[in-house]
């Protein structure tokens, strides 16, 4: 019988993967839509809009070459510039990300859930005793493309 | 291999406080001429006896309370008696021992006067009676272990503290520390027991934790400014009273070798100032 840990897991950003991820979560949800009539005893339901969304945090670094990280490209999936002479309202859109939450279980493909995701929030606090990070949420867009769990 | 004992060690400490200046008025009914006495409203438990002050005049005038002295402000140490009544003196051991008859003599104050009073220190002093100390230094670390890693990795650069306890046997008033060549700048135990109650001013002293001076330019010493934060006194039957004093570091923390700076003073010792203002630093030989 096999666990796994923090050890086994990854991130991957676009099919690269994310270095510097401390953790990542996802919770899926199914909203049930009510058909409990006259008579009946129990809640009866059918099922409506499933929804998946998630988290997950990154150290924000610096690399020595390209001066870039994993945190810095989610971030920039959500904040966009004003677009040069718009509107101070008008600014790119949020790009979608492909996000592939894996596990590795020793196997050559892992187990992993893989989706279109867009960032629904990123926060980053600079303090003093910590290390900066970034904390990101997302929400799938459509159903997972890939789910081997 | 060097084995250092730790009788070359000792620890020196700045008294501190946090330069608020102490604003009063001083009434002429207050200055008790024959017993060199005054009085002035501050905050109980504000001023020690044996802190180094500044009494200065906020009209510019000359301060009238040291007889002979006519400027607007007067510099030196002071004994508090249990009243509140403060009386001035010349050395930190006549301060210490508050004997009236060594005070400064008092002339009466022909009108009330603003002033202003800060604590105003210069020179480092051991402190007596010692039996042991540590000090330990804290880094900070940070867990940075990231998915897909085996062994936890840290963050070096996380923040530095310290901390330390003196272990000393009591002692409040003069009797030499045993060691000659400090007399007449010594600091008792019962200071930093005093400090830790200290009203307004807090509880810091600038520390010098010696660990070797057993070599003539070659000393090895960790200076930090601390905080009293902890004074225990231990009474047992048979053996000495003993004080145990923890302390915080706050700022830098620094480990030095070689000779901690001197400065020129002037017979009083009081320092001598530069046209800058900055006291001038003795090259060490």
């Amino acid at each position: 019988m096999a666990f796994y840990s923090g050890s086994n897991g990854e991130l991957l950003i676009n099919g690269q993967k994310a270095a510097r991820v401390s953790n990542w979560s996802v919770s899926s949800n199914l909203g049930v839509l009510d058909t409990t009539s006259l008579a009946d005893t129990d809640k009866t339901g059918t099922p409506g809009i499933r929804s998946t969304s998630g988290s997950c945090s990154l150290f924000y670094y610096s690399d020595d070459i390209t001066l870039a990280n994993s945190a810095s490209t989610l971030i920039n999936k959500l904040i966009k510039t004003k677009l040069p002479g718009g509107a101070p309202g008008q600014a790119a859109e949020t790009e979608l990300v492909q996000l592939k939450l894996k596990v590795n279980d020793g196997s050559t493909s892992g187990k992993y859930i893989t989706g279109n995701v867009y960032l629904t929030s990123v926060s980053m606090t600079m303090a003093v005793g910590d290390v900066l990070s970034a904390e990101c949420s997302f929400e799938f867009s459509g159903a997972p493309v890939e789910v081997f769990l | 291999m060097g084995i250092y004992l730790g009788d070359s060690g000792h620890v020196e400490l700045l008294r501190e406080s946090l330069n608020v200046p102490l604003y009063s008025d001083l009434d002429p009914a207050d200055v008790n001429v024959d017993r060199k006495r005054f009085g002035f409203d501050f905050p109980h438990g504000a001023l020690i006896t044996g802190d180094r002050i500044e009494i200065r005049t906020r009209d510019n005038k000359n301060l009238e309370l040291v007889a002979g002295h006519d400027f607007p402000d007067w510099d030196g140490y002071i004994g508090v008696d249990d009243a509140g009544g403060v009386a001035l003196y010349e050395t930190l051991q006549l301060a210490l021992q508050n004997n009236r008859n060594a005070a400064i003599e008092l002339i009466e104050p022909s009108y009330v006067q603003p002033i202003a009073v800060r604590n105003t220190q210069i020179r480092y002093r051991c402190i007596a009676n010692i039996t042991n100390y540590e000090i330990t230094t804290t880094r900070d670390t940070v867990d940075i272990t990231t998915l897909g890693e085996e062994f936890k990795t840290q963050y070096a650069g996380g923040l530095i503290s310290g901390q330390g306890t003196l272990n000393c046997l009591w002692q409040y008033e003069p009797g030499g520390c045993g060691c000659e060549e400090r007399e007449g700048f010594i600091e008792y135990p019962h200071y930093l027991a005093q400090l830790c109650i200290r009203t307004v001013q807090g509880a810091s002293f600038q520390g010098r934790f010696y660990l070797d001076t057993s070599q003539k330019d070659a000393y090895v010493w960790y200076e930090a400014e601390c905080i009293v934060t902890n004074v225990a006194m231990n009474f047992t039957a048979t053996q000495p009273v003993t004080c145990s004093i923890q302390f915080v570091t706050t700022g830098k923390i620094a480990l030095h070798m070689g000779m901690p700076p001197a400065y020129l003073l002037q017979e009083d010792g009081n320092l001598l100032l530069a046209e800058s203002g900055e006291p001038i630093e003795i090259e060490s030989t």
